[in-house]
């Protein structure tokens, strides 16, 4: 006899060990997100001239947390509550061992924790691009790598997953697109991991001051973004599933062609190869060519895939309520879903990751880099693509997610208005970044006032001030979903399981006639 | 629920992309073909590309070259004025750019920088010109001051405790 949790509006099926899991991966991610979210509520308003809370080294550490949380942890941790969905359930079948995905998330917890207790000793203020020849404590490069092989671990279960679910012939025809998305993340993350373990095996001999002597800065900046970068386009790719999946969950929407989608989603496997060229456009390396091939060439192309899921998903949602009789050109943004928090939160993160996008493109555009690499302008283009972007992504497919794990919504009218918030805080902030990087605002940074020069300071108070009202702002909304998104899984789950004698096989009442 | 996302796609789904749909792709396409292009012509048409005079020199080797120059043409203490046709040298160390720098409007000039330590990063000010000292490796960005004035350097990459007191200056005379 097993458990097994039906969802009774889409009739997908969930075997008890892997609703566990996910469930687990969800809760960590969230508290991941949460201490993130102080982070950047200090950031911003220690970075705001009029305030400038923390002191250099609180202002470090916390610059830090907020970008390790943020960017290595928060996204991956969580997208393995996609995966684990989308290669269980979407495939009506259940996991081949869930004791691999508990390896995977033990690994991953402590790498985690063996990461964030360094840079809490105060021992890793390095960033999260901690450049050799910065020196961390050495278990923080090693936290790195056990995150990493953690990551593997659970790509290799991913992999195992759909080959079992091919073989039993659970599902017919192609792979469900949700799945397809996640495939295609799955393998970017297998090239990421191949950087990290370049950049990273041997910063760790290095940091133990065995064997490597001298790591070129070089060789770790290329490796370490390779890896890096690479693990930004798993972001993207599993963004844009948690798109799609959000427009279903509100609207019931169907992709307008899945030909057009899947063609977007294989793209990001071929464009995103040379994606690390992009961070060393100034670098004392590599000739015009190979920066304009590398960066320029394929990074704009880099552009189209995005922009092909960024039409097509908004097309979806259209296509959908033009069917069920919504009239005019624009009746259909009309009746978008604004008092959904999941449809409010989709629209503001397609939106801001255009515009994290677009300031990407010109970020890679080898002569353009000059007057933007390292200048407030590379926050901006984070803020836009990832906060704004993959998180807001994240947070319309966990409200709209929760439900069908059989949890239900808390405080739903102040989920509505967190959504408004953080969309809105979001685009306060990019202005404020944008606004400080034309003027030439430096980036990680405790103060720009610098007292200790008699050269003139250029006035950059102003754009800096606005961008600590948006950070604020934006940060308070992250804060008040994850206490949301928290409560509703503290208060359990609705859902009785139901008890099957043989379970072979998870396809939906539908599918099974 | 059949054909959401969530679903296997349903038969049929690989034949073409529609037209209707294939037309955003060619727009993307030529979009992106235009902006390729603009930068790849710039390399041979435009005045403004990115450095490509480097060579690899240890710190020590690099820290003995600045002492050199600064010896030499040092006008003031930590302050050089570069004569035009001279090469002029900006070492980055944690946490200062040293030396400042005199250079005259309208000439053209040289700048060889790089670290002493850990990666550093650069910006001049206001311009807006921002690249990566990286230890180890010198590089050279040529550039003609067009406008008068003191100008200061900041350092855009994260360099430990003093990072947001890391400065240097760049005067352009007449």
């Amino acid at each position: 006899m097993e458990a097994v949790y039906t969802d009774p509006e889409t009739g997908l099926r969930l075997d008890r060990p892997t609703w566990r899991l996910i469930v687990t991966f969800l809760g960590t991610a969230l508290l991941i997100l949460g201490g993130g979210a102080i982070a950047a509520l200090l950031i911003a308003v220690t970075r705001a001239p009029a305030i400038e809370l923390l002191w250099p080294s609180a202002y470090y550490m916390a610059l830090t947390f907020h970008g390790i949380l943020m960017l290595t942890m928060w996204p991956h941790v969580f997208e393995a509550t996609i995966w684990l969905w989308s290669c269980t359930a979407l495939l009506r079948t259940r996991l081949v061992s869930p004791a691999l995905a508990w390896l995977a998330y033990g690994l991953a917890l402590l790498g985690v924790l063996m990461i964030l207790g360094t840079v809490a000793s105060g021992r890793a203020s390095v960033m999260y691009t901690l450049y050799v020849p910065l020196r961390a404590d050495p278990l923080f490069y090693l936290g790195h790598i056990l995150y990493a092989v953690g990551l593997l671990v659970l790509m290799i279960l991913f992999g195992l997953n759909l080959l079992k679910a091919r073989s039993e012939g659970t599902y017919t025809g192609s792979l469900p697109l949700a799945t397809y998305g996640m495939a295609i993340c799955a393998i970017l993350t297998v090239v990421a991991i191949i950087g990290a373990v370049a950049a990273f095996v041997p910063a760790v001999f290095w940091a133990y001051r065995m064997v490597v002597s001298k790591v070129d800065p070089l060789y770790f900046k290329a490796t370490f973004w390779s890896m890096g970068h690479t693990l930004q386009y798993t972001n993207i790719t599993a963004m844009v599933v948690a798109w799609y999946a959000a427009a279903t969950f509100g609207t019931k929407a169907k992709p307008v062609s899945e030909k057009f989608s899947r063609w977007a989603f294989a793209l990001y496997c071929v464009t995103t190869l040379p994606v690390f060229m992009h961070h060393l456009l100034v670098d004392p390396t590599w000739s015009h060519a190979v920066k304009w091939v590398g960066a320029t060439f394929v990074g704009i192309l880099l552009g189209i895939p995005s922009a092909m899921h960024g039409i097509a998903v908004p097309a979806s949602v259209e296509k959908t309520l033009r069917d069920r009789g919504v009239k005019g050109l624009w009746g259909w943004l009309r009746h978008w879903g604004w008092d959904n928090p999941t449809m409010i939160l989709l629209a503001f993160s397609i939106f801001l990751f255009g515009i994290g996008g677009f300031d990407g493109t010109i970020a890679t555009t080898m002569q353009l880099n000059m007057t933007r690499h390292n200048t407030m302008w590379i926050p901006a283009h984070i803020h836009g693509a990832l906060a704004g972007g993959t998180t807001l992504g994240f947070m319309a497919f966990i409200y709209g997610f929760l439900p069908h794990l059989g949890f239900e919504m808390r405080w739903k009218r102040l989920a509505n208005f967190q959504a408004w918030l953080t969309g809105i805080g979001f685009i306060i902030l990019m202005a404020g970044l944008h606004w400080g990087a034309h003027l030439g605002v430096p980036r990680r940074m405790q103060s720009i006032r610098f007292p200790g020069t008699d050269a003139p300071v250029p006035n950059w108070l102003s754009s800096m001030n606005l961008m600590g009202v948006g950070g604020f702002l934006a940060a308070t909304g992250v804060l008040l979903f994850v206490g949301i998104a928290l409560w509703s899984l503290l208060s359990g789950s609705k859902r009785a399981p139901e008890m099957v004698a043989e379970l072979k096989d998870l396809r939906p009442a539908s599918e099974r006639a | 629920m059949a054909g959401t996302v969530f679903d296997p796609p349903v038969a049929g789904w690989e034949h073409r992309v529609p037209s209707d749909k294939q037309f955003f792709l060619w727009v993307l396409l030529l979009q992106s073909i235009l902006m390729i292009g603009l930068s790849g012509a710039w390399i041979f048409a435009g005045p403004q590309n990115n450095p490509t005079k480097r060579f690899r020199a240890s710190p020590e080797e690099f820290a003995q070259r600045v002492n050199e120059f600064v010896e030499k043409y040092q006008v003031a203490p930590r302050t050089v004025r570069v004569p035009p046709g001279e090469d002029a040298y900006l070492l980055a160390r944690a946490w200062s750019f040293y030396p400042d720098l005199i250079l005259k409007k309208g000439q053209t000039y040289t700048i060889w920088y790089s670290s002493v330590d850990v990666t550093h990063n650069p910006i001049i000010a206001e311009q807006l010109l921002t690249f990566q000292a990286v230890p180890g490796h010198t590089q050279g960005v040529t550039l003609t001051p067009t406008t008068t004035g003191t100008y200061l350097i900041y350092c855009g990459e994260y360099c430990g405790i003093g990072h947001q007191a890391m400065t240097g200056k760049i005067i352009v005379e007449d």
